[in-house]
């Protein structure tokens, strides 16, 4: 049987598996959609229409007035104090620029933001009114304030570790000592490095589709443009994926575990990380990177995370080529030792 | 075809095989018998080059067993008692991969997986996959698995564990036609009645050692317990029974009503005898039966106890 015919025959083991399609396919496009219902509100901040209150001796009044998305009024701090009770206005900057609000939220930050990179500016001795606060802002605030984009992308992140269950599976089953199927394939003439490489086919292929329709997922249905480095972005799933592909051929040939026992490991493992990496929310992953930062510098997760947020984001590829370098270290270390523990060919127990 | 030598396999301080020896020659079925746990499996595994043992020699075709000889590989087809078949494969699907470990040539391979097909009585079910097919038809399956690449050498280890009457009828007749076709066949099974009817000869084992081997008439040498006959007289004389015992290599008589079980020491005339014995004394009788010691004797007496202990 040649490479293709053989590849062809894994992915049809894999694509008529309720399970394969269930947890693969169908529960992340259920995760990213229960993340897209519930967290709708957060992502639909627009920049505009924040009123503000000004005292009249507020240096930086025109310059607020240039900015596109705030309305600056001039009052009284008595005046203010009633409209920002009735939540007329967001906020009052008093004559010395400080910035009295009530409560907090998307515009009170927005609105800080500005003030502070006004004052800044100022302070430096450059010309505020020669600063795009609106281009700078978007580029910097939004990500903070749209939590739900971390946890699509950590959903992505864990997706891509997902060839780590059918090169588990693919392996386990061609091991005498792990498998009667094992023994068929250990009796037989058939070339292992094949057997091997087309596992490692079938389960990248597999890997890549189940991304892929995520991340098409998204593309459609999502309001806004997650992807604005899809190629960047592809190229970290791609590498994630022959991570995934490495740590489970290890589990896979763990000796004397039942292949439903092994089954948990990757489970446990990836949800774990994607828990770690913000996949239910940014916040426990800003308290991890603060009590406990060495956590996610080793989780790869929290490292795809992170890239794929970069480079569609942030526009830069700080960590990008670290990230890759990770995971090819990851996949190459996991290969050595699926190469090592393949050398044999005879077993002392079976 | 295969020559096991005086093999010794041990996990840690338990020998699975203690100077396991056997030979098997071409068409020739040889039952391998024991209880659970007595090695049959390990010594499989050892043929098949998938163990590694202690001492001794496995030679198949002439050659020394090796997990790199492929050539040898190629020539030899393996049945495991577990289905090791794919559970979302259809019957066509299933017999193809495993056929195309051995056969890389498609139009062949086609020509082989329907063969197999055929041979294992799975035609009508060739789109369907194991999970719409009975517990035998399953086995069948596993069956064609391990023989569409035609093996010189089958290994089928109880291939009729829990499998309707139907299912063990065509399993039986397909080994007996595959032993016709020149493939020698290492058949394991607890059902000794089946292997009565199947095997060419046998090897016996307990505790990892061969205990017996030959084919059936060897073995019943082999034993203190030969013939039984059995005899339902019409017209009986009040002291049959003790005539009965005097006669020549008589060993035991069981009377039950009219009908006596007459066991016999190791002779070869004693239905003769008895049938003297009969006509000397004018008795009329109904029904006369011979039996040899069947392979549940044989194996009762050589190991001590039932083979399904």
């Amino acid at each position: 049987m040649n490479l293709l015919r053989l590849t062809k025959y894994l992915l049809l083991i894999n694509f008529k598996d309720f399970g394969f399609l269930f947890w693969t396919i169908a529960y992340p496009l259920v995760l990213v959609t229960i993340f897209m219902a519930t967290t709708a509100n957060l992502g639909s901040n627009e920049l505009s229409d924040i009123d503000v209150g000004v005292d009249s001796q507020y240096e930086y009044t025109a310059v607020l007035e240039e900015i596109e998305f705030i309305n600056v009024q001039e009052m009284t701090e008595s005046n203010a104090r009633t409209d920002l009770s009735d939540e007329a206005i967001t906020g009052y900057i008093s004559s010395d620029g400080s910035l009295l609000v009530e409560g907090s939220g998307f515009e009170q930050t927005v609105l800080e933001s500005v003030l502070n990179q006004v004052h800044q500016t100022g302070t430096l001795g450059v010309s505020p009114e020669n600063f795009n606060y609106e281009t700078d802002f978007i580029q910097t605030t939004d990500m903070d304030t749209e939590p739900q984009v971390v946890m699509f992308y950590s959903t992505i992140a864990m997706i891509s570790l997902y060839t780590m269950f059918t090169s588990m599976e693919l392996i386990s089953s061609m091991r005498p000592n792990l498998s009667t199927m094992g023994a068929r394939f250990s009796a037989s003439p058939f070339s292992k490095s094949l057997y091997i490489l087309a596992s490692s086919l079938a389960s990248l292929v597999l890997g890549l589709f189940s991304s892929g329709i995520v991340i098409g997922f998204l593309m459609i249905f999502y309001q806004d443009n997650l992807f604005n480095n899809l190629p960047a972005t592809l190229g970290i799933v791609l590498a994630a994926n022959f991570a995934g592909l490495g740590l489970g051929y290890i589990i896979g040939l763990t000796p004397k575990v039942n292949i439903n026992v092994k089954s948990i490991f990757p489970v446990v493992l990836i949800v774990g990380l994607a828990f770690l990496a913000g996949l239910m929310g940014p916040g426990l992953r800003g308290m991890i990177n603060q009590q406990a930062p060495l956590i996610n510098q080793l989780n790869p997760l929290a490292h795809i995370t992170d890239s794929i947020y970069r480079v569609n984001l942030m526009g830069n590829f700080d960590g990008y080529w670290m990230t890759i370098l990770y995971l090819v270290g990851i996949t190459l270390v996991s290969a050595l030792i699926t190469l090592v523990a393949l050398r044999r060919k005879q077993y002392d127990n079976i | 075809m295969i020559s096991v030598d005086k093999v010794v396999k041990r996990y840690k301080d338990v020998i699975a095989l203690d100077h396991f020896s056997f030979h098997a020659g071409k068409n020739e079925i040889v039952g391998l018998l024991g209880p659970n746990g007595c090695g049959k499996t390990t010594a499989i595994n050892c043929m098949l080059s998938l163990l590694k043992f202690d001492q001794g020699t496995i030679e198949l075709f002439g050659q020394p067993v090796n997990p790199n000889n492929n050539k040898t590989k190629a020539r030899i087809g393996i049945v495991p008692q577990e289905l090791a078949i794919f559970e979302k494969l259809n019957v066509v699907e299933n017999v193809d991969f495993f056929c195309g470990l051995y056969v890389k040539n498609p139009a062949k391979r086609k020509e082989l997986v329907d063969e197999a097909i055929n041979f294992v009585g799975l035609e009508k079910y060739r789109k369907f996959t194991p999970g719409h097919l009975s517990g035998g038809l399953k086995r069948r399956l596993n069956i064609a698995c391990g023989i569409a690449h035609k093996p010189d050498i089958l290994f089928l280890d109880e291939p009729t564990v829990a499998v309707d009457a139907q299912s063990r009828n065509f399993i039986l007749d397909g080994v007996k036609k595959m032993k016709d076709q020149g493939t020698t066949v290492i058949y394991t099974t607890h059902y000794l009645e089946e292997a009565e009817d199947l095997c060419d000869s046998f090897v016996i084992m307990d505790n990892g050692r061969n205990i017996a081997a030959g084919s059936l008439e060897d073995l019943q040498n082999s034993i203190s317990t030969t013939e039984s006959i059995t005899v339902k007289f019409i017209s009986e004389p009040d002291n049959l029974k003790e005539l009965l015992e005097n006669i020549k290599n008589v060993n035991q008589v069981i009377k039950s009503n009219n009908t006596y079980n007459i066991q016999f020491d190791k002779n070869n005339n004693n239905l003769t005898n008895l049938i003297h014995f009969i006509e000397e004394n004018s008795l009329t009788y109904t029904e006369i039966r011979s039996e040899q010691p069947s392979l549940s004797n044989i194996f009762l007496e050589l190991t001590g106890k039932e083979l399904r202990d």
